[in-house]
């Protein structure tokens, strides 16, 4: 459905150039849910934002529907805005202050030019489609719980009924026990809908339970690509490694008898990236000829892509 | 001497907002041990930051402390000169270092200001390096020259950890400590509070929305919710023979890591509105349980074992 | 435990959890902007006091027995009484209401000034913030250059070619004050084109014209009328200032820089006739700062919860 080809973006400063994303390729099949997971500043939400055109690519392909939409114009690229959809982090940033909730959810209906007498009804719809009552469609984004105010973002990227919708960390702001009913009602609208999501997140184990397959990413680039399962119980990259092992586990003895393999030091500067493999300089199994090694993901074996070749 | 640090009887702290008097805290009652990890678990709004705030006397000019006493070491903190209690005796570290570290100071001078404040007897500059050294921040003797913003922020926070510490407090409050960190960094973090701890002896409050963070750090846990005290118990109760329904939908609504694809089970409405709080139980909009007690009458403390209580009608019911 | 009624143990209906949950009332930005400034005493304050300074501008010359060009050689320079509340002047007119009048003039000049830095300052700040880039740099440097040229150039200019009087004041005004408003206006927008809903607007596929008009400008309204409310006063100070040297408005029309002007020279023998204008004059700019400040808290979105 959507294939991103080698994909770069890369941000021009006055200190340098940031290399946000540096290579970026994966296939999103129709129906599944494809998790984007790394740490701040690794470029996952650049990709996301690169792949809907807030940004214009630097490199590479975006194809979506067997059509390249990398370097059309904002005007071309308005059909499919309404087939490619995003919902954001931040349910105090993503909403307009100064309109009701019933009127963000109809902004996206008259661009894309749906018959007026029809909008109240496909309003109050989606008002209940994402778990609020259509009386709500009066009331200002201020006045609803951070958790609602999601739900609202999400009505409003359902409103022109999308094919795929781009998740850029979605649950990160909001309270646990939210988290479990935006991620439950995400489930159900794929079902319904038949979405397609490319979900970016940070939280290991939400990604894991919502995803069919999950990309890692580090310093802009995927390191390693697997079907979620086989990821979590069978890491290969020393990266994926280490950080499957710092999540929290909410289990006193699980989490007491886990090893946890540290890290040396922290995510290095986009700016100036190190050479050949751009992990190796935390890497706890590095070698010399990291250095200067060419890094690619390979398949080794089942579709589990990983750009490390010492893995056993 | 007790054996507690801390006691904090009956506290109610309110803030008052143009929109009305905000009950941030009502009548939260526990101590800490000493040489404890007490981890104090809870969603935004739930009372845990505002508490610790009234520990340290940092309410600001909205809040208002409305009754209630503070121990510390068994004396009343309102009589005390809180000038003097914190950063000696009490320190505290919030989930954002970059807004506590004063940008245009050396963090070497900020670190000496603590100890010149507290007339600290001894080297001033080498205790500073030495605490530098401590939280893995090398070369200290050229890090201690630089200024915050040369500083990545896990690197920040171990900084304000060795500030936080380096009057030998006796109690450190960790606010969200690794809220703003990635996970390979909140690890690192985690790691060097639970080995400083240990080699000091101090007692640590570790306030957190994480349960895993708990789970993995935490000796005892206070549950909170709508401004009071929940459940409290050792991790080991909480994790494993938990009470309260609020704590057992809090442990459902995230994944299980044997069954990851197994469906969530959320806690359904939306957390409570303290400008208007339930006159009863403040969780009784959202509990599956709810009973008609629970809408006008606050519940009970009542305990389990001699680690393990929690403040709920079910248990009064279930006695009877 | 025979101390509780088991009824209270009975489970509670769905019905009576939904029954429970208490709505607020819907309040807008504004209306909840309202209610903060009604609590900061120093802003409502000088709310009224900018409220009762309008009324007697408009009204107030129409209940008054004199005229303000009325000359009454029979009373000349009285103290203030009950018949001249704040006295007369050196050729016997009213100076209560000369000085309403004067409020007329000033309270003019002052909305004049906001009307236009809200106009063009507003759309070109707009414009600017959220073109960016080349268009941004070329159009502020125009500000730069307005701005950076003395307003008595201007009003030294503009009484050659158009001569003294409200005319050039508000020419004056015109060119100048929307410079500010348009800077101020651009780094709000600056500051707001990276929020998130800004994005979701062009996720959506909402034009920018649309996101400009919909989404930019009406967010950054409150930051506008804080702007507003500061600049009047700046602006009825300059139409005194330039009347009380003479490049203003002239005799017999009564602006409170004109009615200062003609006191200073009796100023030892008659002080109230300075007295009263002065005092309106501080008066009026002190309570639009009232009103600012209290605006700038009340619409403060850090303070808002």
């Amino acid at each position: 459905m959507l294939s991103v080809e080698n994909l770069k973006k890369y941000f021009y400063t006055s200190n340098g150039i940031v290399h946000s994303v540096d290579g970026v390729s994966f296939n999103l099949r129709k129906g599944e849910t494809l998790g984007l997971v790394g740490e701040s500043g690794c470029g996952k939400t650049t990709t996301g934002r690169t792949i809907i055109k807030l940004y214009e690519p630097d490199e590479g392909k975006i194809i979506f529907d067997n059509q390249d939409i990398t370097h059309i114009t904002q005007n071309e690229m308005l059909p499919f805005r309404k087939r490619i959809q995003m919902i954001f982090q931040d349910p105090y940033a993503s909403l307009n202050p100064r309109m009701t909730a019933g009127d963000i959810v109809r902004e996206p209906m008259i661009i894309h030019g749906i018959p007026k007498d029809e909008h109240d009804d496909r309003i109050n719809h989606l008002m209940r489609l994402v778990g609020l009552n259509s009386e709500q469609a009066g009331r200002y984004p201020h006045e609803f719980s951070g958790g609602q105010r999601q739900r609202i973002g999400i009505a409003r990227a359902l409103a022109v009924e999308p094919e795929l919708i781009i998740c850029d960390e979605p649950i990160s702001a909001l309270d646990v026990s939210i988290q479990a009913q935006i991620v439950n009602m995400l489930e159900d609208l794929q079902n319904q809908l038949g979405l397609t999501y490319l979900f970016i997140a940070h939280d290991l184990s939400m990604v894991r339970h919502i995803s069919t397959r999950v990309a890692v990413m580090y310093l802009g680039k995927i390191v390693e690509l697997a079907d979620s399962d086989e990821l979590y119980t069978n890491p290969k990259h020393p990266y994926t490694l280490s950080l499957m092992s710092s999540i929290p586990i909410p289990d006193p003895e699980k989490s007491d008898s886990r090893k946890h393999i540290p890290l040396k030091g922290e995510i290095p500067n986009a700016l100036n990236l190190p050479e050949g493999c751009s992990f190796h300089p935390r890497c706890p199994n590095a070698k010399p000829e990291c250095r200067s090694l060419d890094v690619t993901l390979k398949d080794i074996g089942n579709g589990h892509l990983c750009s490390c070749p010492f893995t056993e | 001497m007790s054996e507690n640090i801390l006691r904090v009887e009956d506290l109610h702290m309110s803030f008052f907002t143009s929109a009305g008097e905000v009950k941030a805290v009502g009548g939260v009652t526990f101590d800490v041990r000493k040489g404890e990890v007490l981890g104090i678990v809870g969603e935004s709004g739930s009372g845990k930051s505002a508490t610790m705030l009234s520990v340290m006397g940092l309410q600001g000019t909205s809040g208002r402390i409305k009754s209630g006493r503070i121990m510390f070491n068994d004396e009343d903190m309102s009589m005390m000169n809180m000038n003097e209690i914190r950063g000696r005796k009490i320190s505290m570290i919030f989930q954002d270092p970059m807004t506590s570290l004063n940008p245009v100071l050396t963090i070497g001078y900020q670190l000496e200001e603590a100890l010149r404040r507290h007339k600290w007897k001894g080297d001033i500059h080498s205790r500073a390096l030495e605490m530098l050294e401590r939280v893995g921040v090398v070369p200290a003797e050229k890090r201690i020259k630089q200024y915050p913003h040369e500083f990545s922020g896990g690197q920040r926070q171990r900084i304000m950890i060795a500030m936080a510490m380096i009057c030998e407090p006796e109690l450190l409050i960790a606010d969200e400590p690794t809220t703003a960190l990635d996970v390979t960094v909140q690890a690192q973090i985690l790691d060097l509070m639970k080995e400083l701890q240990k080699s000091s002896g101090m007692s640590v409050i570790l306030i957190t929305h994480d349960l895993g963070v708990i789970a993995g750090n935490a000796d005892r846990v206070l549950v909170m919710y709508g401004g009071q005290i929940m459940e409290m118990g050792t991790r080991h109760d909480i994790f494993y023979s938990s009470a309260h329904p609020y704590t057992k939908g809090l442990l459902r609504s995230v994944p299980n890591p044997d069954m990851p694809k197994e469906r969530l089970i959320p806690i359904e409405g939306q957390p409570p509105d303290l400008l208007n709080p339930p006159k009863g139980c403040p969780y009784v909009k959202r509990c599956p349980e709810a009973m008609k007690i629970c809408m006008n009458q606050k519940p009970e403390r009542i305990m389990l074992s001699e680690s393990h209580c929690y403040s709920c009608w079910l248990g009064v019911k279930n006695n009877a | 435990m025979n101390l509780y009624d088991p009824s209270l143990f009975e489970p509670l209906s769905p019905d009576e959890k939904i029954h429970s949950e208490t709505l607020r009332p819907s309040l807008t930005y504004w209306s909840d902007a309202w209610r903060r400034l009604k609590h900061d005493r120093l802003a409502l304050f000088g709310l009224i006091v900018i409220a009762i300074i309008l009324l007697l501008a408009i009204f107030g010359p129409m209940f008054s027995p004199y005229e303000y060009d009325a000359m009454d050689f029979m009373c000349i320079n009285e103290p203030p009484s009950m018949s001249h509340w704040f006295g007369t002047d050196i050729f016997g007119r009213d100076i209560f209401v000369r000085v309403m009048y004067g409020a007329r003039i000033s309270l003019s000049v002052g909305f004049m000034a906001s009307i236009i830095s809200l106009f063009i300052g507003v759309i070109y700040g707009g414009i600017s913030g959220f073109t960016g880039g080349r268009k941004d740099e070329i159009m502020m440097r125009v500000v730069d250059v307005i701005y950076s040229v003395p307003m008595m150039i201007y009003v030294i200019l503009l009484m050659v070619v158009v001569g003294p009087g409200l005319k050039s004041i508000f020419i004056t005004l015109g060119i100048t004050y929307w410079a500010p408003m348009a800077r101020m206006v651009r780094a709000e927008i600056m500051r707001l084109k990276n929020e998130e809903f800004i994005l979701a607007a062009r996720v959506i596929g909402a034009s920018s014209k649309r996101i400009l008009l919909r989404h930019l400008i009406p967010n950054a309204m409150g930051a506008v009328l804080v702007t507003l409310t500061f600049s009047i006063p700046g602006a009825i100070f300059t139409e005194a200032f330039l009347s009380f040297v003479g490049l203003g408005v002239s005799a017999p029309m009564a602006s409170w820089g004109v009615l200062s002007n003609d006191a200073v020279g009796t100023l030892s023998m008659y002080p109230w006739q300075l007295f009263f204008p002065a005092s309106a004059i501080s008066i009026t700019i002190l309570a639009f700062n009232f009103l600012g400040d209290g605006l700038r808290d009340a619409l403060d979105p850090k303070l808002r919860k």
